[in-house]
């Protein structure tokens, strides 16, 4: 009932208001923050993982994770980077301890020569326009889909590096690769992905 | 890099290179060249290149607005805070 008698007036209209509720512990700012944030957060940790519950449950890890160490958020970021990234490595951290399930080869995705080097069949040029592909909310999902479709090992380096933009030090750091490892992987995560468009994108 | 004898295969392994220009300039140079007279390579670096762009147009939230994490996530997450410090010593 206590809720009833705040004033009507937002008492987290700023960041810092949000932040400085947190670091004092009042329970009001914990469940504004999960909230505001948990949707947009969620999307990201079902980039990584693609079973839900493993995302539901990594994006849980991330908020007891931010919740312990918020005393410690001084404002160099903005709280959504902070957040963003605290739950980028619960995800990876999930990653790393779940059952792994043996990956597909990534090999029958990528483009086949013959043995002079030249291509086996020929590269049309995509049908769709990328301004109409980009602008297509159907496609954007599709383009989802196809990625989660991804073995993990490729598709991991490929959100890291392509999508949260790490660099190719940070990447093989997280990821304990070497960095010729994470550009190889990178590679051939986007030539799988472009094998994986190509018949939606070669047009009827 | 054999500059004289570019095969195709090997214009495939340097594309991501390519596009971030990160090769030297003569073997940028000779990508070059051979991209203008080989229109699978040509082809296959644009759709390559298209596929970079909408891995990223379907990433950002900004564009695909999320819906609201479920009700029973929101609710376990507090809940877990409620009791969070029972489980976890604090740090001090
Ligand atoms: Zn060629």
């Amino acid at each position: 009932m206590e809720s009833f008698q705040r004033p009507l007036a937002d008492p987290f209209v700023t960041e810092a208001e949000l932040v400085q509720g947190l670091q004092s512990g009042d329970p009001a700012a914990f469940e504004r923050l999960v909230r505001d944030y948990s949707g947009r957060l969620l999307a990201v940790a079902r980039r990584f993982l693609t079973q839900e519950q493993d995302a539901q449950d990594a994006l849980q890890d991330a908020f007891l994770s931010a919740f312990r160490s918020i005393s410690r958020f001084e404002g160099n970021s903005q709280l959504s980077t902070w957040l963003h990234r605290i739950v980028v490595n619960a995800s990876l951290m999930k990653l790393r301890t779940r059952r792994r399930k043996p990956e597909k080869p990534i090999d029958d995705l990528l483009p086949q020569f013959s043995g002079n080097g030249h291509r086996d069949g020929h590269e049309p040029a995509w049908a769709v326009t990328i301004d109409t592909a980009v602008n297509d909310r159907e496609i954007r999902e599709l383009v989802r889909t196809k990625i989660a479709e991804l073995p993990e090992s490729y598709r991991t380096v490929l959100l890291l590096r392509d999508i949260e933009q790490m660099s190719t030090e940070e990447t093989a750091e997280v990821l304990e690769l070497t960095p010729g490892a994470v550009k190889t992987r990178l590679h051939r995560a986007r030539q799988a992905l472009k094998t994986l468009l190509d018949p939606h994108m070669q047009g009827a | 890099m054999n500059h004289a004898k570019l095969s195709c295969k090997e214009i495939y392994e340097y594309l991501a290179e390519f596009l971030d220009h990160a090769l030297p300039a003569n073997q940028q140079d000779v990508m070059e060249t051979h991209l203008e007279h080989c229109p699978c390579c040509k082809h296959y670096l644009d759709n390559y290149r298209e596929t970079l762009i909408l891995g990223k147009a379907a990433c950002c939230n900004k564009m695909n607005p999320p819906p609201p994490a479920p009700d029973a996530l929101i609710n376990a997450i507090l809940e877990a805070r409620k009791q969070g410090p029972d489980e976890i010593p604090p740090t001090e």
